[in-house]
């Protein structure tokens, strides 16, 4: 065991790790799809790469929070903690999961650009960066890593022009709320005089924020807002989620949304703790936003794709919701119903991406009518991820909901509560009716979309995530375990900066 | 594991050595069937052809556990013999960490656990073997074997769990089971029809477990066996209301899942499910469940004679009644399942009165010889089936009224079942008279204390008469007098293979030397010492016991002349009832069922199984239905709650979504203002406070 000072330049190139190894490894590929960008056989090996690259930072990863000192002391610009740690290997496991979905996709879609998995990759970097940050520069840095590349993944099928469509909107309005995010970290530096997370919420302590500070809070929400497609500024996510290839909505909805989370959890969390009651009703106004106007929404939607692209939307509400207690309680079920969220949704994507063709604009519900007898397992692991989404008992969805029930029950504040369960009920009125149509109706009779299945990969990744989801539903113990542990750390270095003060 | 038992079980700490050795263990008890299930659904989905795998693995695991079992024993009683308190706890994982309520997925192991835990695997390692033999022709070989696998482990964790909820779910599994191999051949409509029925009134018994569990979380506050038993005296009023409504709805749980009065309807027309089955669940393991719940929760009803007296007067009754009706049937599992029906209500009358001992002694006999019986009826219509089959006749392979004179033709299994016959009739040496007569002279015994008792002992001893009369009945017509099957027929009876006959052998033995497990004073002590059970089950019964002293009820045996005329009665009373079934069965003229006159007079009633099920269709069922469907559906569900609940509700959220999807036109500037409202909105909000 090598304990590293991360005070020290090299020390510091140690806490990064696996951003460095990703990074370095994203460029190898870079190169190697530079010289080979052929056929299909060459845009497989990228991702096989892209895997591999993966898995090494992974291994990168596991030896930090091995290594890493355990008390790092204040001030770093990185974060060395359990929350970091559980919010990568989410990431880097849903990222994985949008590779091996991708590889059979892309051939499907005559989308063979090998440069797409070095556009994941260095996304992927960015989030990680984004979940690492412990300064409001570097948070910045991999957001805007991780936007330019999702912009170009949003619009990468060139021949549609839907998902150009998609990558303009997603680049416009993500540019907006940049500068929103931008301006709030400028306001809150002058309000503070650091950049620095812990630094600012030492600064501020519990005194009432000067407006400065407020309009800094306000904007910062706005920004991840955003990038979490929360109601007022989803807007861009169902047409963006149409229109960009089924892989990469997944890759939206489950990693850029996790990142998106950890992010601002740990910035509210960490510096904004004194002022619990200036950010929560922001926060109550957006969860409650989203998760009526989402899943109503949702109602209305004859495409599945848009449907799960507002069903994104009342989640981003559900996850607020575990956010507003700001006890380590509620950390905890935002972290676990991340996990929840992400293995649900990149088999939900997937499985999406298997029935359809042509970016699976115009798939609906009829289109799977009778999938059960002509695909039993497909429809069955789609019947999995639409309980799971709605929280049926026996799954991880369920277990995550309750848990953040219970977090928000336990800080005295039911009425989110009573939203979170009424609103679910109707969100049984949209995933209901899609295991009514594989299993209750008659198949179309020229079956158009089930010629194809699911390819080989993407039948791994949405195996595991299956496995996961009821595994997890009826035995969440360990999973719970590391996201209480990982609360807890983020919670251990908030108290830090009470014992400072 | 043996270094542990050289440390010596008095050190500190050593409670918790042992249950980190053992862990391993008792996972495997639970784990192997486990595997069993998911290996031969696997099979049954994929590979159902394959059935040399699928009854090596069926029978594979369960004969293992049975040695793991056995295993354990031999350790356990090793450390038991020096302190006989300790109870072996393991937790597998925590299940429900809900506030206060903390439920673990744990299992314990004690002396009553491991008397079950032996029973269940052993007869049901012979069960499965038999089954080889038995099923080897059907088609849903491996999907037969998936289920009855899957049901050794939910019954193991309902005698393993180490808490109401986890008991629950074995109770619950085994349900399922029942369920799945009642309508095991579910193309024919009757036999779904039974595995419903089951279901369905087992429901009604669930709901009275549940109410329990409730009441028990609320007086005690906790679910946990060890801390509920712990705190019940304190807590509870002996005699109290409190005690008298959880045991009484824990008995509720109990008449449905072991077929007593007035729930016992199902256990009859589950006899639709393969005849290893019936053996398996619906005599020897599920359906004794509710017995042991008292057992388990002796403690609980000794806090409640009043319902206790519920208990041992349902069972006496229950005994009497389905005695009675076992009397009249031709279809031989219905005669065996009429029996089971009784011998349930002997074991609840054992543990009603207070003497568990007793009537977990009984329990263990009867799942020797009753196994031993049905398996036997399952050679003889295996045999009749065959016979039938060969000549495309459509007579019924069940009807006793077809058989006749098949000792010729089986004489193992018409030994073997002979055995069982004097077994269950209650002749000693042989198993079921010990226990039978202890329950019996138990339940006189306390008729000193309570006279009801005195006439819950009546019940017994004349249902003991008429259990000899219609076994020796049920021997007669079967295997003696002239044979009914049919000219053709009869050249293609035949004995079973020895996969079939060798788990008979077993359960022959068994039945006879079984109940030298508790032999009484007054009998010599042949091949075992006297009350072998009763000293291996006190450390589990002492809470009980003492509670029971305290309230001056405390299970007394009667001695002296009062035990002679007991014990002479009781034999007098089976020899008694032996003759009188064989003299009224052999001198009737026998024909076969086609030509068979029907039933006259009380005959009549009895044949009818006194209407009951009429009863209950048109008292219960139908004006249920009828105002489900006239009332609830038409009127509520449809009127109401459909029209103006779920479909305005629907609607009014379908128009609110219709206007949300408008504002999504697809215009970039539209967004973006609709972006700035809501970030004027949050920024007028964080400014304003």
């Amino acid at each position: 065991m090598i304990a590293f000072d991360p005070t020290t330049p090299a020390g510091t190139a140690l806490a990064l790790l696996p951003e460095v190894v990703l990074s370095a490894a994203s460029l190898v590929v870079l190169l190697v799809v530079a010289w080979k960008h052929q056929g299909p056989a060459d845009s497989r090996r990228a991702g096989w790469l892209a895997l591999a690259s993966l898995g090494l930072t992974a291994l990168a990863l596991v030896w930090v929070a091995a290594n890493a000192p355990e008390e790092p002391g204040l001030g770093l610009m990185v974060a060395l903690d359990g929350f970091r740690y559980f919010a990568s290997a989410l990431i880097l496991l849903v990222s994985a999961g949008s590779v091996l979905a991708s590889l059979g996709y892309l051939e499907r879609e005559r989308l063979v650009a090998p440069e797409y998995y070095v556009l994941v990759l260095l996304a992927v970097v960015g989030l990680l960066f984004m979940v690492n940050a412990q300064d409001l520069i570097v948070l910045f840095l991999g957001l805007e890593t991780m936007s330019v590349a999702v912009y170009v993944l949003a619009g990468y099928n060139r021949g549609s022009t839907y998902s150009a469509e998609a990558g303009l909107k997603y680049f416009l309005i993500g540019a907006f709320a940049s500068g929103f995010l931008l301006y709030g970290i400028a306001l809150v530096y002058g309000a503070s005089g650091t950049t620095n997370i812990v630094q600012i919420g030492a600064q501020f302590g519990e005194a009432e924020l000067s407006l400065m500070a407020k309009l800094g809070l306000g904007m910062l929400v706005i920004g991840f807002g955003f990038k979490v497609a929360a109601v007022p500024f989803h807007m861009w996510a169902p047409d963006v989620y149409d229109g960009a290839p089924t892989p990469v909505a997944g890759f939206m909805a489950t990693a850029v949304k996790t990142a998106g989370f950890i992010a601002l959890a740990r910035v509210l969390y960490t510096s904004f703790q004194g002022s619990v009651l200036v950010w929560q009703p922001i926060i109550f106004a957006l969860a409650a936003a989203s998760m009526v106007l989402g899943n109503l929404v949702a109602l209305a939607q004859k495409s599945l794709k848009r449907m799960l692209a507002y069903s994104s939307v009342a989640h981003a509400g559900y996850l607020l919701c575990a956010l507003w207690p700001g006890t380590p309680l509620g950390m905890s079920s935002l972290t676990f119903y991340l996990v929840g969220y992400g293995v649900t949704s990149i088999a939900a994507f997937a499985l999406l991406g298997a029935v359809g063709r042509d970016g699976e604009r115009d798939v609906t519900l009829g289109d799977i009518a009778g999938l059960a007898e002509t695909r039993p397992w497909m429809a069955f692991a789609l019947s999995v991820c639409m309980l799971s989404l709605l929280g049926f008992p026996g799954t991880i969805g369920f277990i995550g909901k309750w848990y953040i029930l219970s977090a928000l029950v336990a800080s005295k504040f039911p009425l989110l509560a009573v939203l979170l369960v009424l609103t679910s009920l109707v969100s049984a009125g949209y995933y209901m009716p899609v295991l009514m149509a594989m299993y209750m109706r008659p198949s179309r009779a020229p079956m158009v979309f089930f010629d194809r299945g699911l390819a080989g990969s993407a039948r791994v990744a949405v195996a595991v995530g299956i496995i996961a989801v009821l595994a997890l539903g009826v035995w969440p113990g360990p999973v719970l375990q590391l996201a209480n542990h990982a609360a807890e750390s983020l919670a251990q270095t908030a108290g830090q900066i009470v014992a400072r003060r | 594991m043996l270094d542990l038992l050289a440390a010596g079980p008095g050190q500190p700490g050593f409670l918790d050595l042992l249950q980190g050795a053992l862990r391993p263990t008792i996972a495997l008890i639970i784990g192997l069937p486990l595997l069993g299930f998911l290996l031969n659904g696997a099979l049954s989905l994929w590979r159902p052809a394959a059935k040399g795998a699928v009854s090596v693995i069926g029978a594979g695991v369960l004969l293992t556990t049975f040695l793991v079992a056995l295993q354990l024993f031999l350790q356990l009683s090793a450390v038991w013999h020096v302190k006989p308190d300790e109870v072996i706890r393991v937790t597998l994982w925590s299940w429900i960490p809900v506030g206060d309520l903390r439920v673990d997925f744990a299992l314990q192991l004690d002396q009553l656990a491991m008397v079950m835990l032996l029973v269940v695997t052993g007869v049901g390692s012979l069960i499965h073997l038999f089954s080889v033999g038995y099923m080897k022709a059907d088609e849903g070989y491996a999907r037969y074997f998936a289920y009855l696998n899957l049901f050794v482990m939910f019954m193991l964790v309902l005698v393993l769990g180490a808490s109401f909820p986890m008991m629950f779910i074995g109770w619950e599994g085994v349900g399922l089971c029942s369920y799945l191999l009642i309508g095991f051949w579910f193309s024919e409509p009757a036999n779904a029809d039974a595995g419903k029925k089951a279901f369905i009134v087992n429901r009604i018994g669930d709901f009275g477990f549940l109410l329990a569990m409730f009441l028990i979380w609320q007086a005690t506050g906790s679910l946990s066996f060890a801390e509920v038993f712990d705190r019940a005296p304190q807590v509870l009023a002996a005699g109290g209301a409190m005690a008298t409504a959880i045991t009484l709805f824990l008995f509720l749980g109990c008449a449905g899942k072991s077929a007593q009065i007035p729930l016992y309807v199902w256990l009859p027309d589950a006899m639709a499910g393969p005849t290893p089955v019936s053996a398996l669940i619906h005599a020897a393991t599920m359906v004794t469940a509710g017995v042991y719940l008292v057992a388990r929760t002796n403690v609980l009803f000794a806090l409640a004679p009043t319902s206790q007296m519920v208990v041992a007067g349902v069972g006496a009754l229950t005994a009497l009644f389905a005695a009675t009706i076992g009397l009249r049937q031709y279809d031989i599992k219905k005669v065996l399942a009429y029996s089971t029906v009784s011998q349930l209500g002997y074991m609840f009358l054992g543990v009603g009165t207070g003497a568990i001992t007793a009537g977990v002694f009984h329990l263990v006999t009867h799942a020797f010889f009753k196994a031993l019986l049905f398996l036997g009826a399952g050679s003889v219509i295996h045999s009749m089936h065959h016979a039938y089959h060969a000549t495309h006749s459509h007579d019924d392979a069940q009807d006793m009224r077809n058989m006749g004179g098949l000792a010729k033709y089986m004489p193992v299994t018409a030994v073997l079942m002979g055995i069982a016959t004097l077994a269950i009739a209650g002749i000693p040496p042989f198993a079921g008279f010990f226990s039978k007569d202890e329950i019996l002279a138990f339940a006189f015994g306390r008729g000193a204390q309570q006279p009801a008792f005195y006439l819950f002992w009546g019940m017994g001893a004349l249902a003991a008469l008429l259990t000899a009369f219609y076994m020796a009945r049920l021997m007669a017509m079967t295997f003696f007098g002239p044979n009914r099957t049919g000219e053709a027929e009869r050249q293609h009876l035949h004995e079973a293979p020895w996969i079939m006959t060798g788990p008979l052998l077993v359960l022959g033995l068994l039945s006879l030397a079984g109940g030298w497990l508790n032999l009484p004073e007054f009998f010599p002590a042949i091949g075992a010492p006297h009350g072998v059970l009763h000293h291996w089950l006190e450390p589990v019964l002492e809470a009980g016991n003492r509670v029971a002293e305290s309230v001056g009820l405390a299970p007394a045996l009667s001695h002296g002349a009062t035990e002679a005329f007991l014990v002479g009665g009781a034999i007098l009373t089976a020899v008694l009832g032996l003759t009188l079934g064989w003299v009224v069965t052999r001198r009737a003229v026998a024909v076969p069922a086609h030509d068979a006159a029907p039933e006259t007079g009380f005959w009549k009633v009895l044949y009818h199984k006194y209407y009951v099920d009429e009863l209950y269709d048109w008292c219960i069922v139908r004006p249920l239905v009828a105002f489900s469907r006239v009332v609830l559906w038409k009127k509520v569900d449809q009127g109401v709650i459909d029209g103006g609940g779920v479909n305005g509700a629907a609607g009014l959220s379908r128009a609110l979504g219709w206007i949300g999807s408008r504002l999504q036109s697809g215009q970039v500037n539209v967004y973006v203002v609709l972006f700035l409202v809501g970030a004027i909105y949050v920024l007028g909000m964080v400014a304003w406070r």
